[in-house]
Formats: structure tokens, sequence, C-alpha cells
């Protein structure tokens, strides 16, 4: 195709969205947002309305709604906003009002009178028909960059927050947005009506939301007991019904728009910096706790548990943290996830250890009978380390109070068996009644552990089997567009205009 | 062997719709050579649009052969290199006047630069200077046709298809439009008129296709479908009271007009009539053979064909 076509398709592309005047009211509703950012100042201890005017503390405004504030307020309340701009407005309602505004696109451009002006053109339909794809597209795109940029900006100046994985979310919001698009395309086609197009879009869209919701729970579920967080329950363990394999089916087959979301937090949290990087696995150290300062190992040996007998349980150490003016030492310790066997219904299978267990290794490990004494539960957050599976043991140790998190975390090389790390945090006696729970709160913040949407997105990897590979995900999905997008362009190009 | 100089050849062309059940073309030939101005006319349903959508590769199925420029219908080579003014176009709500002509031209392959040049000319040629940027959906129906003539001549093609050119213009712009067609022809353009307004299509046509119910019932030039009838209009002044007197015995079937009579004469009695004329001291200002319209012809043959 010749430069001036593409340049005139582009440039109808442009012309057609600025022209929305749907995307003329959500350009104006981007502005809000992104007035907030400038607008108000998000301190570490308070938000700061216009440079002073008003000044509230995250406690109070956390009570406001009936929640309170966790270790890292501020970062939480950012994460919050960001989450429900994109996520919510942005993912949901956004794209709903997106899928409205561009369901005519198709429909108007193979109207008779309108059609016979356009396809006469030297420019094959298939090219046509791309360049509306292209301007829903360029539609949610050009929204959401601006609204990305605009926050970050904000943010930024404002906030003296800097957080350029902002970007990652417009990017998941058009990728999922084109997904959905290329559905509302072919429905253009084949219906040659934009309200039949913008309301089996809608249906699809909703009924993509469900399976995968459907999909995830499931799915989450089976995960868990499989990274061997606790043993399987019977329910689990049975072979999946007719609805269950319905559900997978139809999951694989779809294009996975709920997992824009997880890639978008994959990839915020790629392109962060981290402090430290765990060698062979993919934990990182993203942010210091106040206070706390860092011995990378091995330069720094990190001091070791009073108790040589842990030594096997806990494995070697990795890194050591230190807060001078608490007396508080965290120490991380990792070591390979055993091999085991589990016997279900008499059949007996290989598995890797379950988180619980290990935990329950350490507990029997504490010399001078500690194992009594010690409580063992599940970590903060109720589900552990920011929703992370974690169990956290505390026991006194003579003039210490020791507080063991145990997790797992996955090793880089691919097939390797996972890690298990024991977060071991030692203090002044009774400093964890005092404090203990913010300081956890604060480390799982540090190592980027918090939060996660759920299991599945430590899961959703480049290597991880084809059910969570990010490039089965995209790949999927991609394909789901390219064949709704080929099936149109095979349509039109037989059409009759 | 192709021949440059035909620029549309259609062969044996056939097209159904509705499962066969209607047959729009039924075996239709045709041929328009480079610089003519072509006419197409038929009544509601004789196939003519088909035709037009069928060589524009519009209607990608039919029987037959056709051609455009040498080439199958929708070879984007040939559209290249022709423009389309479509009968109820809709051209882009959300454009200016302006902006459809520099699409379009694109989209025809042409540079910006080079359109930047003619876009103004063009503009200027349809009466549409002072509304260039105002956007298409404020246009009024005659003002989307000129910006619509614009587009299917800015980009300068060697054959131009315009379907129903005049429909909703005014009587100017209808003559600003024939002007048009004029220049195009004195240019070596070769002009394509799909029209109902027959007297537009006799005075701008060099060559005209009859179609009725999917077939050609008639093709020729204007001269071959518009043929003398022999009937003699003369104007005189005065006009005598006793004129029935003084033509006695030469022609039949006399009338008077509002500016003279006339009659069904041989080219002898006509050389009679006009001695009788002079002898009687008249004025004789014009004499001027009757031929069909080509309206007359038209209604002929379709009637003719009705079952």
């Amino acid at each position: 195709m010749k430069g001036p076509i593409v340049r005139a398709l582009a440039l109808d592309a442009i012309y057609q969205v600025l022209d929305n005047l749907v995307f003329r009211i959500f350009a104006v509703l981007t502005l809000f947002p992104i007035a907030l950012t400038f607008l108000l100042g998000f301190q570490r201890e308070e938000v700061v309305l216009g440079f002073g005017l008003a000044r509230w503390s995250y406690v109070d405004l956390y009570r406001l709604i009936g929640a309170e504030p966790g270790a890292d307020p501020r970062g939480e309340t950012l994460e919050a906003l960001i989450q429900i701009v994109f996520n919510f407005l942005g993912g949901m309602i956004g794209v709903l009002f997106c899928i409205a505004a561009t369901a005519f696109f198709v429909p108007r451009m193979i109207e008779k009178g309108a059609a016979d002006v356009l396809f006469h053109k030297p420019v094959s339909r298939t090219a046509l028909y791309l360049s509306r794809f292209l301007a829903g597209l360029v539609f949610v795109a050009f929204l959401s960059t601006v609204l990305a940029l605009g926050m970050y900006v904000g943010f930024l100046l404002v906030s003296r927050h800097g957080d350029p994985g902002i970007f990652c979310a417009a990017l998941a919001l058009t990728y999922a947005f084109g997904l959905v698009y290329s559905v509302s395309m072919l429905c253009g086609i084949l219906t040659r009506s934009s309200v039949a197009a913008l309301l089996v879009t809608v249906i699809f869209f909703v009924v993509n939301g469900a399976v995968h919701l459907t999909w995830t729970i499931t799915e989450d579920a089976r995960v868990e007991h499989a990274a061997g967080v606790e043993p399987s329950p019977p329910e689990v363990r049975n072979s999946p019904g007719f609805f269950a394999r319905g559900v997978s089916f139809l999951h694989y087959l779809l294009p996975k728009t709920s997992d824009a979301e997880l890639l978008a937090r994959k990839l915020r949290r790629a392109v962060a910096v981290s402090l430290w990087a765990d060698e062979g696995s993919t934990l990182r150290l993203y942010e210091l706790p106040d206070g706390f300062a860092l011995d990378p190992a091995p330069t720094v040996p990190p001091p070791a548990p009073a108790e040589a007998a842990l030594a096997d349980t806990l494995g070697e150490a990795r890194l050591a943290l230190r807060q001078e003016a608490a007396g508080l030492v965290a120490t991380l310790w990792r070591r390979p996830a055993r091999a085991e066997e589990s016997t279900v219904a008499g059949k007996t299978r290989a598995r890797e250890e379950f988180t619980r267990a290990a935990a329950d290794a350490l507990e029997a490990a504490l010399p001078g009978g500690k194992a009594d004494e010690a409580n063992l539960d599940f970590a903060s957050n109720a589900r552990g380390i920011g929703g992370v599976s974690a169990y956290r043991l505390a026991w006194d140790d003579g003039a210490l109070t020791r507080v063991a998190l145990v997790f797992k975390g996955r090793a880089t090389e691919e097939g390797a068996r996972a890690f298990l790390f024991t977060l071991l945090i030692s203090g002044p006696r009774g400093w964890f009644e005092r404090t203990g729970a913010e300081t956890a709160r604060r480390l799982d913040v540090a190592f980027g552990l918090a939060p996660r949407a759920n299991d599945l997105e430590d899961l959703l990897t480049f290597d991880a089997d084809w059910r969570h590979n990010i490039f089965f995900s995209v790949g999927s999905s991609l394909l789901f567009a390219f064949v709704m997008l080929a099936l149109g362009a095979w349509r039109l190009e037989r059409m009759e205009l | 062997m192709i021949d440059p100089d035909c620029l549309v050849s259609v062969r044996g062309l056939e097209k159904t719709y509705g499962r066969g059940r209607f047959r729009a073309l039924a075996g239709v030939d045709l041929e328009v050579r480079r610089g003519t101005v072509f006419g197409l006319l038929g009544p509601n349903g004789a196939g003519k649009t088909t035709l037009i959508k069928i060589l524009l590769g519009l209607a990608p199925s039919y029987r037959g052969e056709a051609k455009l420029l040498g080439r199958p219908p929708g070879d984007p080579r040939a559209r290249a290199r022709i423009g389309f003014l479509p009968e109820a176009q809709r051209l882009p709500g959300y454009l200016t006047g302006r902006q459809v002509l520099f699409l379009y031209g694109q989209m025809s392959g042409r540079r910006r630069a080079w359109l930047a040049e003619r876009v103004p000319l063009w503009l200027e040629r349809v009466g549409m200077e002072r509304h260039a940027d105002r956007k298409v959906r404020e246009y009024s129906k005659g003002m989307q046709q000129r910006i619509g003539l614009a587009q299917a001549l800015v980009h300068e093609p060697e054959l131009v298809f315009l379907d129903e050119p005049t429909d909703g213009v005014d009587p100017l712009g209808r003559a600003a439009i024939r002007n048009i067609v004029a220049e195009l022809k004195a240019r070596g353009v070769t002009v394509f008129i799909n029209s109902h307004l027959l007297a537009e299509v006799e005075q701008v046509c060099d060559r005209v296709v009859i179609l009725n119910r999917g077939r050609v019932v008639r093709e020729g030039t204007v001269a071959d479908l518009t043929p003398r009838t022999g009937r003699i209009a003369f104007e005189v002044d005065p006009l005598p009271a006793d004129l029935e007197r003084l033509l006695a015995g030469i022609g039949s079937n006399l009338a008077r007009t509002n500016a003279g009579f006339e009659l069904d004469l041989t080219r002898e009695e006509q050389d009679a009539a006009l001695d009788r004329l002079r002898a009687a001291q008249l004025h004789v200002a014009s004499v001027t053979p009757q031929k069909l319209s080509l309206e007359e012809t038209f209604i002929d043959l379709v009637q003719g064909e009705r079952p």
C-alpha cells in the first residue's frame, strides 16, 4: 500500500475519533483524576490539598470509609487510586463506554452511499476494515495515555512519587479493549447494525468476564493446594466435572481480558527498580522500610540464629536488614522445597513440600521446648504476606522475641524446584506485641509481595506451564482477536456493497 | 490483446440477486472508448447501478467478463485511475469539505503536496470555496453533491463514473456540472454518466446505451437515437392569417406554433414552401428540422419492451 494511502487511513482514523462526542466527553473526564493528582499531595503521613489549604491524616481518611491504614498508607493510597482509575473506571466502565462509542465505526463504513465512496478507491477492503480497528485503538490508547501521563506528572510534581509503571496500566487497558473490540468489529460486519454490534459486544464482555472469574476462582483454589499451602480438600482432588471442564475450555478459547490487569501489575513490577534481587529466585527487594538498612549477602554475613539446629530448616542466609533504633534484625533464609510423596485415594504422587509443612518443620526444630510456646498461624493479612501464602511463627528466645515468616518463592531456572523462604525478624523481647504486625507488613511491601490480585498473578510467567504462561495468555488472546478480525475481513471482502 | 483506448469492456455480464430469483443483468455487452462522454440510461431496476458497481468492484460476484482500464474490476491499479460520484453518496460527516478532498485524493494515491495545489481549485470549481471548512454533516444535499463531484475529480482520473450527478442540485449547479463534464471531455477524460435526466444526457453525451430489464435495448450516438421525424418548424415574421391557403398543396399536417408553424415535408417540398413564403414578402427567421428527443426514443423503447 502506498504511503499517501496509509497516511490517509491513519488520518481518517484520527479525525473520526476526534469528532466522536463520547471521546470528547471522556477526554474531559480524564482531566478529573489528573487534576486530583495535581491538587492532592500524598505525603508520608498526610494528604495535602492545594499545597497546604487543608491536610488530612491517612488515619482520618481511612476511617471515613471504615478502614484502617496499613503499614504503608501513602503507597497503598496511591496504588488504590491507580487501581480505581485504571482497573475499575477504565477497565470496566471505560471499556463499556468505549465499546458503545466505537460500535458504529464499521456499520457506518458499510452503509449504502458511504461504502460506495470508500470502497471504489484503490485500497483493499481489509485495509479499510483494519483502519477502523486502528481508529478504535487510537480512541482508547489516546485517552489512557493522556490519563497515565497526566497522573504520572501530577504524582511526580506534587507527591514526589514517580511510578513509570502507570503507563503499563494504560497499555493493558488498550490491550483489553482491543480484544473486545475485535468482537464488536465482527458483529458490525455480520449485522451491519451499530445497535446489534453494541449489544452483542457488551454481552460478550460480561460473559467473557464471568468465564474468567469462574476459572480464576477454581484455578486459584487448585493452584493453592497444588502449591502446598495445605493438603487438598476432597472436592479439589476430585477430577473436574463437566461444568469446570466447560469453563476451562471457554477460558482457554476466549481472550483473557482479565489477565490484562495481572500483566499490567507484573509489568509495573518489572519496570520498578529493585534494590536487591535474590539470585536464582524471583524474589526482589523494592524499597527499604523506615529505619532499615541493607546488608546484602554475602558481603556482610547475616547474623545466624542462635540455634544451629535451625540451619537445616532455614537453609542459607540471603540477606540481612537492620533497624538500629529499634534493635531489629531481619534475615532472609532460603532452601529448596523438598520432594515429598502424597497418597490420595490409594494413589501415590510426587509433590513439592507444602509451605505449611515447612512451617511445621521449623516449629518442630525450635530447641528447648519452644515448639510448644510458638504460635503457628497464617501470617498477616489473613492469607499470608500480602496475599502470598505464608505462615508465621513467633516465640521468645531469651532476651529476644523472634518472628519467622515462611513463604514460597519461584526459582528463575526453568523446571527447578521452588524455594522456601524464611524471613526471621529478631528484636528485644516484646517488640512483636508492640510493633510486630506493622513491621512485618512494612517488610511485605519492601519485598514487593503485596498486594496480589490472586495467587495466579505469581504463576503468570513466561516459563510457567501453558495454562499460566504469559505467552499462552497473550498469544491465545491475540489469536482470538486475529480470528475475529480475519473473519470480519473475509466477510467484508465477499460482501455486496 | 488489450486495447488501450477501450476503458470499459463488458461481455455477457450477468448478475442475479436473491439466490438467483432476481436477474439484475442478463448478458450485457458494451464498450466505452477513451475520450467519450458515455450515457447509461434505463428505467428504475434496469441494472444501471448494478453494472457500475460490478465495474468498480463493489459487487464481487457476477458472471461474464468485465474489464476496467484493461484490468479486472477491483484491481487497485485500475481503481487508482478512476473517479466515482455515487448516487445517494454519504460522505464522512466528521470531515470538512476540504478534508474530504484531501482524504479521498490521498486514498487514490496522490501526495498531500500535489493535492494542496489542486484542492482549492476544485473547491472553487464546484462553488464550495466559502464552505470548504465546514463539516460535511452541515451541508445541504446539493452542497454534498458538489463536494462529492470534486472528490471524484480531484485526483485527476482518466475515467469518471457519475451516478445521477445532478441529483439534488439546483439549476445553476446543474449548469456548472454540465460545464465541468464539457471541460473533462475537452481534456480527453472519459466520462460515464448514469442519469434519469434524459435532456441532460442528450446535451452532454456522445454515446448512449439504454438498458432495460438487465439487457441493452439500444446503443448508439445521440444522433442515432434522436433521428429526424421529417417534420420542419418554420419561424416566420409576420405569420400570415391565410397560411393554409399560402401553402396549399405543399406537405401535410400543418400546425401553427407560437413563433410560426410546422408541417411534414420532403426536401423538395421544403424548397417550394420557402419560395412561397418569400414570394409573399414574409421574413423567414429559421427553418428547423424536428428530431425525436432522447426521452421519446427512451419511452418508445422501454414501453415497447413491457410484457
